[in-house]
């Protein structure tokens, strides 16, 4: 019993996000539901990077670039699958996230995260001036709707549910790789490096592997991304959409699981609210996360008891070591 | 000879980079932090000077007194909002003020100046010296010797004013720098300013070199002074300089052999390369990277 | 017999400073070995080289015979030495069981990959986790305090924790860089006791201290530095009445010879 107890908040999120399409019939809101659970995933997908070893990552647009154009290219090319693309495009980011990654994290953080800075603006330029490629500023239109069983996937509420399913997804692999021997080493290498070598842990591998995992997400939800719109252009990578993401997770409470979610739910929502004044979009962002670090710098959802830092080994049917009752949780950073 | 012409023209372009990998470094001794936001300052700086040289109707140096005039001010509101309230904090929390305070001016930048390039006129009328095949223009010469002229009067202000020997101090450590009665916020104050000044004068001289300043360039340029501190050394200031010196020469040949749109990739390459082979740059110490 | 650590002629400079002088030193396995000498004397560069968080300048460190020298921190722990450090190094946020869990990763395989699926690998390896770090947790005390977040401790039980972590990677050898460090008489005591038990079921440590009621009481046989020189190696007995030892603490023109000179060290107020 303790175990279901433990995880109903999550079952009730879940189940109202579920539900959403049965009480919200207006089209526009339903595509800003698709909107706000797909920043919910980038910005999961980059809290994995900031938020659990260390590392500090401004240009995550770049992974979602990659992503969203392997998608593209390889769906007009070879007309591959959205499914079969789904992990391909995540891969590539995966793989680049790699060369991003090798000279790098043997380094101090603050290479690394200057380093993604460039490295965001990069990415955006090769895919800008690499046009036999990708057709550069012209970007890439007519990426066909994705078929499922022999349905056609056109409508906002087909592709909330299957992005609803992919961050489902996500967040549940992410909950059980921290739970685990890997998310302990992400976590101490996050909180004393020193220590963390000491203890045996391989900093280095860690930390690609971390990078690596965060990055593969966010080529997914680049792929999504692409056939959502069934357009894409390097416009839609700038290094400010590496900076809404940030904005998103560092609002929303990095290093907790649900932080992400709430922070891009917000903001996005936000930004929906406030189309008009698009221009001063950015500018709120920044404020916020300004407003964040001095007045709780820990985000919303610091210290929330609904992390998933819990070591499930309580109600594990497995490990009875321990008398049920007993709570306890790590307090996110 | 093609090679000398872009050797001038790579140093020129160097000094500018070497300009702001000063500002940059000074802030990476005295504040202690990397800063994200140094290159809005630049941006700043280059449109207070823009609007200096409209007012003014091309007079060089009031721009070059606005561009810092206007960076220096930005630089106290940047010690204000994400260094002093931090001092005593985990690094981290600064670090994300400043990129949460680059990510406003970023965007208040477009909002302010428009979405467009500016150009700024030639100063000079296009006029040059020949010399043989090879020409420097006079623009070339203002900005060279502006930048030498800042480095000798930096180099003057740290090693034999009350005021720079204050800032090695805090420089090297805060503590014992406030035990001995340096003020250290008040020094971290305007050696931040300071340093921020100097960034803003590159950026009218970016823009009187180039002749177009964009509101979005900033991320650009502070590539540029991150990798030319990172070329020189973290922690060196004159190493620095040579690190933007080296990456102006570079760049130039690179965008010369193939093609300008390739300018800001070529500088990615050399900083991936520098961290690839010896991060502790040219004159750090090996391993005063980690 | 051969030493289970060693150290030739090990040599760390800092520019021009010479935080260690070809430094020569053997333990034992089995032994509590101490090292002690005046603040800024190089213990703690000593431990760094050792461990591998600094480079040697020159000469070399041993481990059963092999070397070591300059190899990365992780390698050297998956080797079986283990440590703590001078300034309390925990993982503040996470609970004190989580951070005895955290010594056992190199005892433990759970890929990625078998944390996504809840394999078997995974389940051994958290059961494995768990139940050990329960005994050490039992070992040394601080079961009660199981599920409280490491920063929010007393000092004193800080610096168990952090023994207590260093223990789950099974170590051969144990290096502790002032343990007693801010401990009042009656936890240092337990200390005692503790690094006693703790080298009776067979762990060779190495310990670096100030609190000479330690050191003259746990150890078999001392070093001692100063200014990155070993001046002296022996027995507490022979540390204690060595000129150079008592000079290098006390200063010059200072000492008193005859009796007191016996508990010369052991009374100053360190």
């Amino acid at each position: 019993m303790g175990r279901f107890w433990e995880k109903f908040p999550w079952f009730m999120l879940v189940l109202f996000l579920v539900s959403v399409p049965l009480w919200l019939r207006n089209e526009y809101f339903l595509r800003v539901a698709v909107v706000v659970v797909l920043y919910a995933l980038l910005a999961s997908s980059l809290n994995v990077i900031n938020g659990y070893s260390g590392l500090f990552n401004i240009g995550h647009a770049a992974f979602y670039c990659v992503g969203a154009y392997t998608a593209a290219i390889l769906s007009k090319k070879l007309g591959l699958s959205f499914w079969l693309l789904l992990p391909l495009s995540g891969t590539a980011s995966a793989l680049l996230s790699f060369f991003l990654g090798f000279p790098t994290l043997r380094l101090r953080g603050i290479y690394f995260a200057m380093t993604t800075l460039g490295f965001s603006e990069i990415i955006r330029l090769v895919v800008l001036n690499w046009t036999s490629l990708t057709r550069g500023p012209m970007g890439i239109p007519g990426i066909p709707f994705p078929s499922f069983l022999g349905w056609q996937l056109r409508s906002n509420v087909h592709f909330y549910y299957v992005i609803l399913a992919i961050t489902a997804l996500m967040v549940f692999l992410t909950g059980r790789v921290l739970n685990s021997r890997v998310g302990r080493a992400w976590i101490a290498i996050r909180e004393d490096e020193m220590a963390a070598k000491a203890m045996g842990i391989e900093v280095f591998k860690y930390r690609l592997l971390n990078l690596a995992f965060g990055a593969f997400w966010a080529g997914v939800a680049g792929c999504f991304y692409a056939f959502f719109a069934s357009f894409i252009s390097p416009d839609s990578f700038t290094l400010d959409e590496g900076f809404s993401i940030l904005a998103m997770v560092i609002l929303g409470g990095q290093g907790t699981l649900v932080g992400p979610i709430l922070g891009a739910t917000l903001l996005t929502v936000l930004s929906e609210i406030f189309r008009g004044i698009a221009q001063y979009r950015l500018i709120i962002f920044g404020i916020a996360i300004l407003l964040t670090v001095h007045l709780r710098p820990q985000g919303i959802a610091g210290n929330v008891v609904f992390s998933w830092r819990r070591d499930n080994l309580l109600s594990s049917k497995r490990a009875p070591l321990l008398a049920e009752g007993a709570d306890y949780h790590v307090t996110p950073s | 000879m093609f090679f000398l012409q872009q050797l001038i023209n790579g140093i020129t372009q160097g000094s500018m980079y070497a300009l702001m990998a000063v500002g940059y470094s000074i802030i990476l001794g005295v504040v202690g932090l990397v800063t994200f936001v140094h290159g809005e300052v630049i941006v700043y700086g280059a449109f207070a000077g823009f609007y200096a040289l409209l007012i003014s109707r091309g007079n060089a140096f009031l721009a070059l007194l606005s561009g810092f005039a206007a960076s220096w001010v930005l630089g106290t509101v940047i010690d204000r909002i994400c260094y002093r309230p931090f001092r005593e904090a985990a690094r981290e929390t600064a670090l994300i003020a400043t990129i949460g305070l680059s990510i406003t001016l970023r965007s208040s930048a477009q909002v302010i100046f428009g979405t467009q390039q500016k150009f700024m006129p030639d100063m000079f009328g296009n006029r040059f010296l020949a010399f043989g095949e090879v020409r420097i223009t006079y623009t070339q010469l203002f900005v060279l010797s502006t930048v030498m002229f800042l480095c000798i009067l930096l180099q003057q202000l740290v090693t034999n004013t009350k005021f720079g020997v204050a800032l090695r101090a805090v420089s090297m450590d805060k503590k014992a720098a406030a035990l001995l009665g340096v003020d250290v916020n008040r020094a971290v104050l305007l050696g931040n300013a300071l340093a921020c000044g100097l960034g803003g004068i590159s950026g009218v001289l970016l823009g009187m070199y180039y002749n177009a300043i964009h509101p979005l360039m900033g991320a650009a340029m502070a590539m540029k002074a991150f990798t030319s501190t990172v070329f020189g050394g973290l922690g060196s200031i004159a190493g620095a300089a040579i690190g933007g010196f080296l990456l102006g020469i570079f760049e130039n040949f690179g965008v010369a052999l193939l093609s300008s749109g390739y300018r800001d990739i070529f500088t990615f390459l050399i900083l991936v390369i520098v961290l690839l082979l010896r991060p502790s740059g040219i004159m750090g110490r090996k391993g005063a990277e980690l | 017999m051969l030493p289970l650590l060693e150290t030739r002629s090990l040599c760390r400079y800092f520019g021009g400073l010479k935080a260690l002088e070809k430094v020569d030193i053997q333990v034992f396995d089995g032994e509590i070995f101490g090292i002690i000498g005046p603040n800024g004397a190089g213990k703690t560069t000593l431990f760094n080289v050792i461990t591998g968080f600094l480079e040697a300048t020159s000469g070399s460190v041993l481990f059963k015979g092999k070397q070591i020298t300059n190899l990365a921190p992780e390698r050297i722990a998956r080797l079986g030495i283990a440590r703590t450090f001078q300034n309390i190094r925990l993982f503040k946020h996470m609970t004190v069981l989580e951070n005895v869990r955290v010594g056992f990763h190199i005892h433990t395989k759970t890929s990625i990959l078998d944390a996504f699926l809840r394999s078997r690998t995974f389940w051994d390896d958290e059961t494995k986790t768990m139940q050990r770090s329960l005994d050490i947790l039992r070992r040394v005390g601080l079961v009660e305090q199981m599920f409280y977040t490491a920063s929010s401790l007393p000092y004193g039980m800080q610096r168990k924790l952090e023994i207590a972590r260093a223990l789950a990677s099974d170590p051969v050898l144990l290096l502790l860089d002032e343990p007693a460090a801010g401990m009042n008489p009656k936890e240092t005591a337990d200390l005692v006791e503790f690094i006693r038990k703790l080298n009776k079921e067979g762990l060779t440590i190495m310990i670096i201290e100030h609190d000479m009621k330690v050191i003259m009481n746990v150890c078999h046989r001392i070093a001692v530095l100063n200014y990155g020189v070993k001046i002296c190696e022996g027995t507490p007995t022979d540390v204690q009445r060595n000129q150079e030892v008592i000079e290098a603490y006390l200063g010059r023109g200072r000492v008193s010879f005859g009796k007191s000179q016996e508990g010369a060290l052991e009374s100053l107020p360190l």
